[in-house]
């Protein structure tokens, strides 16, 4: 189920990243955290409240990761996060978690790119 | 102007005249909600979407993520398992006919992620299957 974003999971930017210096995976970190607690508040917002275990549900989750700096994991785990996304047999899907959720990971993988490039670095490749 | 909703019209009519799908789900395709009393049906829904403005600071192209899944009432597998398989066979790097008012071309129409749940109601088991597919589209 995509009810669950690694922010800097997936494999290219990983790569990417663990190829660094260390400065920079260094500095990639707050960056990424960032987006992450700003995609966090973004999908806490837009949830609805009736019990609160939807919104309650909304975490960034860290992780130490080989070569990488930080990961960050931004989760939604209420049990019905699913259906919300989704869709129940009655109710329309009201997609909120994933749109927001790649719009921040593909804010992050442009910051990181314009914090690499500010170090004298170059990028090269798509950023969307 | 690309008119996305022309979009959805389109990928709804390419699954409702598909015989084999409309077999397995006789209640129909709708766009985000079936009627009520409906056991077998599929749900197209915009999951997302994103435009990308690159040339003369016009649209390039405009991806559009939906889900797409087969809902279907009891806990036998085969019904809901072949009409998923179905709408794969059906949009996944497949051509898609969109008419002159939807503003835009198919550059590509592909399967993004998996969606499979089993939902409890009143002591019904509904299951859902299917997946969310990216239709991404660029300016006529």
């Amino acid at each position: 189920m995509p009810n669950q974003l690694v922010l800097t999971g997936f494999k290219e930017l990983r790569a990417e990243l663990a190829a660094l210096p260390e400065s920079a995976k260094r500095d990639s970190a707050p960056i990424l955290l960032s987006r992450a607690r700003k995609a966090q508040a973004d999908v806490v917002a837009a949830y609805p409240s009736v019990t609160g275990t939807l919104r309650a549900g909304v975490r960034v989750v860290e992780r130490v990761a080989r070569g990488v700096a930080t990961l960050y994991t931004l989760v939604t785990s209420a049990p019905y996060a699913h259906i919300f996304e989704f869709g129940s047999f009655r109710q329309r899907p009201r997609a909120t978690f994933l749109p927001i959720s790649e719009r921040a990971r593909r804010d992050a993988v442009v910051a990181v790119a314009q914090m690499v490039e500010a170090k004298g670095l170059v990028v090269r490749g798509a950023r969307d | 102007m690309i008119n996305a909703t022309e979009v959805e019209k389109a990928l709804i009519g390419k699954l409702a005249a598909d015989a084999a799908l409309t077999a397995s789900l006789p209640d129909g395709i709708y766009y985000d909600l079936a009627p009520i009393g409906s056991t077998r049906f599929a749900i197209v829904s915009l999951s997302a979407s994103r435009g990308l403005y690159e040339l003369n600071d016009g649209e390039t192209f405009r991806a559009l993520i939906y889900v797409v899944k087969a809902v279907v009432l009891g806990t036998a597998s085969s019904v809901v398992a072949a009409a998923d398989q179905r709408i794969q066979e059906l949009i996944d790097r497949q051509p898609l006919d969109l008419p002159a008012a939807a503003g835009a071309t198919l550059m590509v129409a592909r399967w993004v992620d998996r969606i499979r749940y089993t939902e409890t109601a009143n002591n019904d088991i509904w299951q859902h299957r299917g997946a969310r597919y990216e239709i991404t589209v660029t300016p006529a």
